[in-house]
């Protein structure tokens, strides 16, 4: 009996998934493979993404590797068994890229890389065809805050700074900091004082921090964060140690952060602009299932969001 | 003189982690002055609390021979679920849009519940299943986390009510409110695991679970109280780590409940069962918080910090095993 059931229950469910196989129409499907949607920030592209395929009557699929490699090109194995028309890829490690695009180039279907870039360095015609990349120069980000702080504490008084990075694996976590050293090595004022991954966790950056002030105390005047969750972190530290007067940056302007320049707390983000790369990805995934001609790379700008301009990002 | 040379053997077996623990605090004072400060001796209390609040159930679970893996889960699960409950009224970006303030028990009382809830069904599962703690654990830790990323939509949920920054950055007599409800946790184990018919059978039950049943102990229902007070403790876990942070991201305490069972492993909890203490898991919590504050004070690399935490917890075994095998 339980056996009969069971067989039932299997035929059932296969057949529901051929019906439904053979039921759809003729419209593009798209899957996005997404690296981890703990990162606040990737929810948000995700968004956009998936907003503007709706809008556009595409078929989306999406996935969550939880930042392991392996998980993500089996996720991508199986869009591809599934028959998506096109992939769009927050790859989990950018330096682990080429399985993906292999995976991409054999099934002859697009393959657009958003956000995290596997093709630093690599001159545009040396890229696949099919394959683009959208996103944003990361070490602009790190350059913006480093610019910022210079602006902000000058180029003469004594300056103690740390960096507080996302997980090394990522190519944003490394290029971000690099931004913050190739400027403010030029200054002899500025000195680093610790750098320590926090993997992009909120709870990491707090712990650090308050690590930080016991070991530096005074000396530590700036906390540059290659993402806000942890600058978020970092302000909770500084807070419940009375110390305001810690510059502290972040990346990414997500909406707790966009709350804390308002409130004069947090002194700067830098807007990775997510609807355009999450609406780009889409757009140039569109474009080359359609046959038009896409350039390999598009890169959309960051915006350093201070209290100056902060109202211009708040509805 | 043969006498006393096997007395301090045998002191040093007992509390040998406890001379480790003295002596990385004495090392690490004489190298940096910053890190004896009393400021810094409760930052090192407050940043053990988290997973030493939950080490304690994992004492408990870890002498009954079980293994709890779903713990940070748990947690970020009820931190989620708490928060959600506990914005203030100027939040941007609020959770529940119509609802006023509620009294900071109501979030409390939420998280405790989450907690309790998933751990009873980690040890309904075990008890009545028969499925392994392992296996059914496991489950939860990507059920509850999976539940944890629905109910937010993937987003933290932040500017919670000062009240619930007070649980988490606040004082008592100087002392730090996450430390405190660490130590009334501490005396809550502790009494009931050493005063308790319960207790007793807490140890009768990982001993030897035979003749814990044969001797009349409802071996089942042992099993599904210490998994629910497990999840229990976990609820207040994430209400002191959200109170911390005053907000709650879904992905949080990823890997905790491994730091939780290293600590209780390091402070001398035996995965054979049926051996173990509270003030074991106590010390193994502060060795690990004071070895990751020293090494962050000293700037040794977190690579480096990962390495040396992993023979920590390899060498307190072997000395353990020593000691035990040498007891029979």
């Amino acid at each position: 009996m339980k056996k009969f059931v069971l067989m039932f229950l299997i035929v059932i469910a296969a057949t529901g998934m051929l019906v439904s196989a053979v039921g759809a129409e003729e419209t593009y499907k798209i899957g996005y493979a997404c690296n981890n949607f703990n990162d606040t920030f990737q929810t948000v592209i995700e968004g956009y993404a998936k907003a503007y395929a709706m809008e556009n009557g595409v078929e989306y699929v999406y996935s969550d590797a939880g930042e392991d490699i392996l998980k993500q090109q089996d996720q991508i194995k199986a869009f591809i068994a599934e028959g998506v028309d096109a992939l769009i890829v927050v790859p989990v490690d950018t330096s682990a890229a080429e399985p993906i695009i292999d995976m991409a180039t054999e099934a002859k279907i697009p393959l657009v890389f958003v956000n995290r870039n596997p093709f630093a360095g690599v001159k545009p015609e040396d890229i696949p065809e099919g394959v683009y990349y959208v996103g944003s120069e990361s070490i602009d980000a790190g350059i913006f805050q480093a610019e910022y702080l210079v602006k902000l504490l000058g180029t003469e008084k004594p300056v103690g700074y740390a960096i507080l990075v996302g997980m090394l694996s990522n190519e944003a976590a490394v290029a971000r900091t690099e931004g913050n050293k190739q400027v403010l090595s030029k200054y002899p004022n500025y000195k680093l004082l610790a750098e320590k991954n926090g993997d992009w966790q909120r709870d990491q950056g707090l712990t650090i921090t308050e690590n930080w002030l016991t070991a530096f105390g005074d000396e530590l005047n700036a906390i540059l964060s290659n993402n806000d969750e942890m600058a978020l972190g970092a302000l909770e530290a500084l807070e419940a140690n009375g110390r305001d007067d810690v510059i502290v940056m972040g990346v990414d302007l997500i909406d707790d952060a966009k709350t804390a320049i308002l409130e004069g707390r947090l002194d700067a983000s830098v807007l990775q602009d997510g609807k355009g790369q999450g609406e780009g990805a889409m757009k140039i995934a569109l474009a080359a299932l359609k046959g038009e001609k896409v350039d390999p790379i598009t890169m959309i700008p960051y915006v350093l969001v201070t209290p100056e301009n902060i109202k211009d990002y708040v509805e | 003189m043969q006498k006393n040379k096997f007395s301090f053997q045998n002191i040093f077996e007992k509390y040998g982690i406890v001379f480790v623990l003295i002596l990385m605090i004495v090392l690490m004072s004489i190298a940096k002055p910053s890190f004896r400060t009393m400021n810094n001796f409760l930052n090192i209390l407050t940043q053990s609390s988290i997973y030493g609040i939950l080490a304690l159930g994992m004492t408990l679970v870890i002498i009954s021979k079980g293994i709890d893996l779903s713990v940070g889960s748990i947690l970020g699960l009820s931190a989620v679920i708490a928060a959600s409950l506990g914005q203030s009224m100027t939040a941007s970006n609020k959770y529940f849009p119509d609802m006023g303030e509620l009294p900071i028990i109501i979030p409390v009382i939420a998280a405790l519940l989450v907690g309790s809830l998933c751990g009873a069904i980690n040890g309904g599962l075990i008890a009545f299943t028969g499925i392994p703690a392992f296996i059914a654990t496991l489950g939860m830790t990507t059920i509850a986390r999976g539940f944890a990323y629905i109910y937010t939509d993937g987003k933290p949920i932040s500017t919670l009510t000062p009240a619930f920054k007070f649980i988490g950055q606040g004082k008592i007599l100087g002392i730090p409110m996450p430390a405190v409800i660490y130590l009334i946790m501490i005396i809550i184990t502790w009494v009931l695991l050493n005063n308790t018919r319960f207790g007793k059978r807490v140890y009768a039950v990982g001993g030897n679970i035979n003749a814990a049943e044969v001797s009349g102990v409802n071996v089942k229902k042992m099993l599904f109280l210490i998994y629910t007070y497990m999840g229990l403790l976990a609820g207040i876990s994430a209400v002191v780590s959200t109170g911390r942070m005053v907000s709650a991201q879904p992905g949080l305490a990823a890997g905790y409940e491994l730091t939780a069972i290293a600590s209780t492993t390091i402070g001398g909890t035996s995965h054979s069962g049926g051996i173990g203490t509270v003030w074991g898991a106590v010390v193994g919590a502060l060795v690990l918080a004071v070895m990751r504050n020293g090494m962050t004070i000293l700037g040794i690399h977190s690579y480096w910090q990962q390495i040396v935490e992993g023979l920590v917890i390899i060498i307190a075994v072997i000395l353990d095993m020593r000691k035990n095998a040498r007891k029979k």
